[in-house]
């Protein structure tokens, strides 16, 4: 190929979308947008310190008393607000494929609702997931570990995990895209119960990464950030047969691969003219 | 030039290109399936599966398989269910009409053979061409490289009767202008859906629905082994992962191929996507880039972009009418500057459910029949859109029938849709056929944990103008619009097809 055409088509390159592409990005703006709100007040609460479980100090382990003192300054209802806010921060950029799917196979006149009711859904098993999750986490505190024992065990916890059957599994039916009712009582429940199953399948999928941000102090928010992209990376790989192996996020790397050998082919190729 | 002709129209049942063909595919088949120029190797580039490959006799039990580096860079390519389709399977083609002219150039043949296509539309020419369906040479000897055992045709009760049932297969694909849709339920585009990085391969584009999925199944059929599956079995042609073993495969894909171009001549609107994305092919989604050997066994990597050059792709085709007869709309083909008259992008079409039956419906036996309820407010919208004419510039208003979900064990079937609009008050009226579906690829579409997530495959069928008839009529029944599917050859209650949900969908502005 030469240079010439390559920049000729480089001129009509993003100019141009696709009816499909268009339609993704109709469900991914709004989803954008609400990930982004969920991340500024992630970061705001975090910044006044009111989420016990995420700032207090996991490292030097915390006694009963300072425990019962984070207790008082924030609530379990304001201990669930934090969670769901992450939660909220750190999924919102996967549903686009969940949510595509609702809204596309409902009725017009009933997609609102029916995106409610998978939104409700999927809130509460995360909801759900978050006690055992958060009282882990508080327990491991408790016992007053040194941070070296606290890392190497959540770390062994987390590798296990990943490169579980069980894990694989759960990442193959993110995917799911099932029949749904469209009309009464049957189309709620269908959207509803999506929600559930995609909540199943996700927290399956993330709860051991979870307890990275969960653990990390002063990088929260940096490891809630470092964790997404990693889940994100992950669910670009297509499925596979569900085993134990060692699995990294290949798609990603290859992805950036080929962009930079782009870029630094158009560099060159820019030089040559200038 | 090198020209592809017609298998037809060679000039005899054993023509020269047809003989050399044969000798060639008998060199190639005996070589190690690790080989990358066996004839194995090339049928495992498109799909493998193990325990059919055994059961039919093209892998020994202890064979080796390619070795890893080979069979993650080679195997298991093919793009079914995506817009990356045509290309994919044009560099396929140009690979293996390089091996085969090497072979045959090996064997003191002609430097210039080339791949024919078997074009089932042209009228009598839609049995499979002779020198395919004889287990003997033209001087009466066994062995016929070309000849396959497990090619049963769309009879079961006359199994190796291969012919393309005409009522089953159609064109409408040529009459679509853009290259690419909806993944919603609208037009999915006559290439089919950008996949982005949702890779999904569920929902196949319009030429590939529509003849490409069809004469997989009804030339390869499927038969019952009782002692080896509870399942019928399916003829090489059906599934993908046997498809590439039979010699008839690349005669088909040829034909396909060739329409792709028809395609782009007979309209100046029929244009090849512009997208980075589609040109520079699933590389530049950090997928697998298309690559096949070369005769010399060194990697040829291509990408769609080179694929749509079609004056660079070193071949062309005797004939371009898509059924045989001359094509009315070339000459608009250089009416217009392409780029110039480029048409309104449907990317602000809405595409909206207008009515769900979302019981699973069980398809065994002759087929299997439901109604789906469409919305009253919503009908009415799409009747008052197909009375008036539509404004400039804006989209005319389209309905489709879309079987989702579709499950099963039955790559073969083939199934004939038809839908009916009855009266309010009991009267019937016509049942109209609306098109077919083919079940290429359901095996491994319901499998779960397969490197597929098991929702089957969906369908969209345009039934636009049935619609249009009923639209206006205040008589219709919205309660029960009428859907039939009607197989080809009975359905075995083991192979368990289902679809899912059936919906009517609305595309317009
Ligand atoms: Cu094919």
């Amino acid at each position: 190929m030469s240079a010439a055409s390559a920049s000729c088509g480089k001129a009509t390159d993003g100019s141009t979308m696709t009816p499909a592409a268009y339609e993704r990005l109709q469900i991914r703006i709004p989803l954008a947008i609400a990930a982004a709100a969920a991340w500024a007040a992630a970061a705001l609460s975090h910044e006044r310190k009111l989420v016990a479980f995420c700032s207090s100090d996991v490292w030097t382990a915390i006694s009963l008393d300072q425990f019962a003192l984070a207790i008082t300054f924030s609530s379990p209802a304001s201990l669930a607000g934090e969670w769901m806010l992450m939660v909220a921060a750190m999924m919102m950029p996967m549903l686009a494929g969940a949510v595509g799917h609702v809204r596309a196979r409902s009725l017009p006149r009933r997609r609102k609702r029916s995106l409610a009711l998978f939104v409700i859904g999927y809130c509460a098993i995360w909801g759900a997931c978050g006690i055992p999750i958060v009282l882990a986490m508080l327990t491991l505190r408790l016992m007053q570990l040194s941070p070296v024992v606290t890392i190497a065990l959540v770390g062994s916890l987390i590798l296990i995990w990943q490169f579980s059957p069980a894990k694989q599994l759960c990442l193959n039916r993110c995917h799911d895209q099932p029949p749904l009712a469209a009309h009464g009582i049957a189309a709620d429940l269908a959207a509803l119960g999506y929600g559930v199953t995609q909540a199943i399948w996700c927290c399956g999928t993330c709860w051991a990464l979870m307890l990275v941000p969960l653990m990390a102090q002063d990088g929260h928010l940096f490891a809630m950030a470092a964790t997404s992209a990693y889940l994100i990376a992950e669910r670009l790989d297509p499925p596979r047969r569900p085993a134990w192996e060692i699995r990294w996020p290949s798609t990603i790397v290859r992805l950036l691969w080929f962009r930079l050998s782009l870029w630094r082919r158009s560099d060159n190729a820019g030089r040559v003219r200038a | 030039m090198l020209v592809r002709k017609n298998v037809w129209e060679l000039g005899g049942d054993w023509a020269d290109p047809i003989l050399w063909y044969a000798r060639a595919v008998g060199a190639l088949k005996p070589k190690p399936i690790s080989d990358r120029t066996s004839w194995r190797f090339w049928a495992g580039m498109h799909g493998y599966n193990q325990g059919l490959w055994e059961f039919y006799g093209y892998k020994a039990a202890k064979e080796k398989l390619p070795a890893k580096a080979d069979f993650d860079e080679f195997w298991q390519q093919c793009q079914h269910g995506s817009w990356y389709f045509l290309p994919w399977h044009r560099g396929y083609l140009i690979g293996f009409e390089k091996l085969i002219r090497a072979t045959v150039v090996s064997l003191k043949g002609p430097a210039d053979w080339t791949l024919p296509y078997w074009n089932y539309f042209k009228s009598g020419q839609n049995g499979l061409p002779p020198a395919f369906g004889s287990p003997d040479w033209p001087d009466g000897k066994g062995n016929n490289p070309l000849f396959v055992e497990q090619r049963w045709g769309p009879d079961p009760k006359k199994p190796g009767k291969v012919f393309v049932p005409l009522n089953a297969v159609n064109l409408d694909a040529m009459g679509i202008h853009e290259f690419t849709g909806v993944a919603s339920g609208g037009d999915r585009g006559f290439g089919g859906v950008d996949t982005g990085f949702e890779h999904g391969g569920t929902k196949h584009g319009d030429i590939e629905s529509q003849p490409h999925d069809q004469v997989h199944g009804l030339v390869g059929g499927e038969k019952m082994f009782p002692k080896a599956s509870p399942r019928p079995l399916p003829g090489l042609m059906s599934a993908p992962d046997t498809a590439g073993l039979d010699p008839i495969f690349w005669l088909h894909h040829a034909n396909i191929d060739r329409l792709w171009q028809s395609w782009r001549l007979s309209d100046h609107r029929n244009t090849d996507p512009e997208e980075s994305s589609w040109k520079k092919g699933p590389a530049s989604h950090g997928k697998h880039q298309f690559v096949v050997p070369l005769p010399d066994g060194s990697p040829w990597v291509y990408t769609p972009q080179q694929m749509s050059d079609f004056a660079g792709v070193g071949y062309t085709y005797s004939d371009f009418s898509p059924a045989g007869t001359p094509l009315a709309a070339v000459a608009s083909a250089t009416a217009a500057p392409s780029g110039a008259a480029t048409m309104a992008k449907s990317t602000g079409a809405a595409v909206e459910v207008v009515g769900v039956s979302a019981k699973a419906l069980a398809v065994a036996g002759n087929g299997a029949q439901t109604s789906v309820p469409v919305e009253p407010q919503m009908h009415a919208k799409v009747a008052s859109k197909m009375a008036t004419t539509a404004a400039p510039g804006a989209r005319e208003e389209r309905v489709f029938l879309n079987l989702e979900n579709v499950r099963g064990y039955s790559d073969a079937t083939v199934l004939q849709v038809y839908v009916h609009f009855a009266g309010k008050d009991g009267t019937p009226s016509a049942e109209r056929q609306v098109g077919s579906i083919g079940l290429f690829g359901i095996t491994k579409a319901t499998e779960t944990d397969a490197g597929h997530t098991g929702g089957g495959l969906s369908y969209a069928l345009n039934i636009t103008k049935p619609y249009q008839e009923f639209a206006g009529s205040a008589n219709v029944d919205l309660a029960n619009i009428g859907v039939r599917l009607e197989a080809v050859a009975p359905v075995q209650q083991s192979a368990e097809v289902s679809v899912g949900r059936i919906s009517i969908v609305r595309q317009g502005d």
